[in-house]
């Protein structure tokens, strides 16, 4: 067994505070007894009838998942996960389709909390795949993960606080998008350019200001200083060249043909990225 | 590698006006010395407002309206600062700008 994180990431989620207390002496004791053969000299067991509760709407049995918090070195709490063998291949078994299904189940909680259950579940699912044997075959388990990890990027997920049953002990699933790509393999080119275009979608209806430019004349300080009204500047370019479209403070984008267009100036462009 | 003495060096502290001779000519005034320095001048048509969307889909072809009437004259640049305004013309098979307007300061 290993830890699921070193230390504690700052969470800005919290849910469920307070709102659940179960306690069975049932699932305490089963905890106790796993936590005898599996981690000896814990410290703290929290309500884990919550937890169970998640699993068995994952199609898991409580108690198949123990969430130990135990007091940790200088970081504070830390929290393992500690999962029998035989829960792992359900636990990567579970499908996204799953995991939709256990946030959707949640509707009075708002999308916000059915974010937090799935996030919790997708936690679980990463922390068992961290901690489990090396028959684990991640790559085949990877589609779902990914497909919630992109979810996680879009809403901004940094950590998840999840307390469950007693306030004063709270269930720290730790989470981020940083632990969970840990596990992953590098984003593939497909994924990096979905990336790319949802930000440029993003800053889509962003105004610049862009400047139509005839073209440059290398000129002299004394000529500058004795430029007139009536002078003629000649410019280097020719009569039929291109002028250049640039973002003001920027560089030049696109060639450009000078002209008009309703009583107005107006450039056509040319070849991008061609001044 | 050959051996050398290394030794630190100490600048002086300068002060304003110190060593100056009598009559000395400020700077400022001796534009012969960089009246042959090249510098570069820019002229700009006129300008547009654009949504980013639109920038990263445009193509060739596309033609953009200016915010300058076809008649108005165009900016002399040098650098980043406006000095001049003046008329498009042609000089030979070159493009050339006559100047209408000196911009002060």
């Amino acid at each position: 067994m290993r830890a699921v994180g070193s230390s504690i990431v700052r969470p800005f989620l919290v849910m469920g505070e307070g709102r659940r207390r179960v306690h069975s002496q049932h699932v305490q004791a089963c905890v106790e007894r796993w936590l005898r053969s599996w981690a000896p000299g814990v410290q703290a067991v929290v309500n884990v009838e919550p937890a169970g509760d998640l699993m068995r709407m994952a199609g898991l049995h409580t108690p198949d998942i123990v969430c130990w918090r135990a007091a940790a070195g200088p970081d504070g709490q830390q929290l393992i996960v500690i999962v029998p063998g035989q829960c792992i291949p359900r636990l990567l078994g579970l499908q996204a389709g799953v995991i939709e299904t256990i946030a959707h189940q949640h509707p009075e909680e708002g999308s916000l909390a059915a974010m937090v259950v799935a996030e919790a579940v997708r936690t679980l699912v990463v922390a068992v795949a961290n901690c489990s044997a090396a028959s684990v075959d991640l790559q085949r388990n990877t589609a779902p993960i990914a497909a919630l990890l992109r979810e996680a990027e879009t809403t901004r997920f940094t950590g998840v606080l999840v307390t469950l049953g007693d306030p004063r002990a709270p269930l720290v699933l730790l989470s981020s998008p940083q632990l969970v790509s840990g596990t992953l393999p590098a984003p593939s080119a497909a994924l990096r350019e979905e990336r790319v275009e949802r930000r440029r979608r993003a800053i889509a209806d962003e105004v610049v200001s862009v400047e139509a430019l005839l073209g440059h004349a290398e000129v002299s300080v004394s000529d500058v200083a004795a430029l007139a009204v009536g002078d003629v500047i000649i410019l280097q370019e020719d009569l039929g060249a291109n002028g250049s479209i640039a973002v003001r403070g920027g560089g030049v984008i696109a060639g450009a043909m000078p002209g008009q267009l309703d009583g107005k100036r107006a450039v056509q462009v040319k070849k991008r990225g061609d001044s | 590698m050959s051996s050398k003495v290394v030794s630190a060096v100490e600048l002086p502290a300068l002060i304003h006006g110190s060593h100056a001779p009598e009559r000395a000519q400020p700077l400022g005034e001796r534009l012969d010395l960089v009246e042959h320095v090249k510098v570069r001048m820019t002229i700009v048509l006129g300008a547009a407002e654009l949504q980013l969307g639109r920038l990263f889909a445009m193509t060739a072809g596309e033609v953009i309206s200016l915010d300058r009437d076809v008649d108005a004259p165009v900016d002399v640049r040098l650098h980043d600062k406006l000095v001049a305004r003046g008329h498009i013309v042609a000089v030979g098979d070159k493009f050339g700008v006559r100047i209408s307007e000196i911009l002060a300061d």
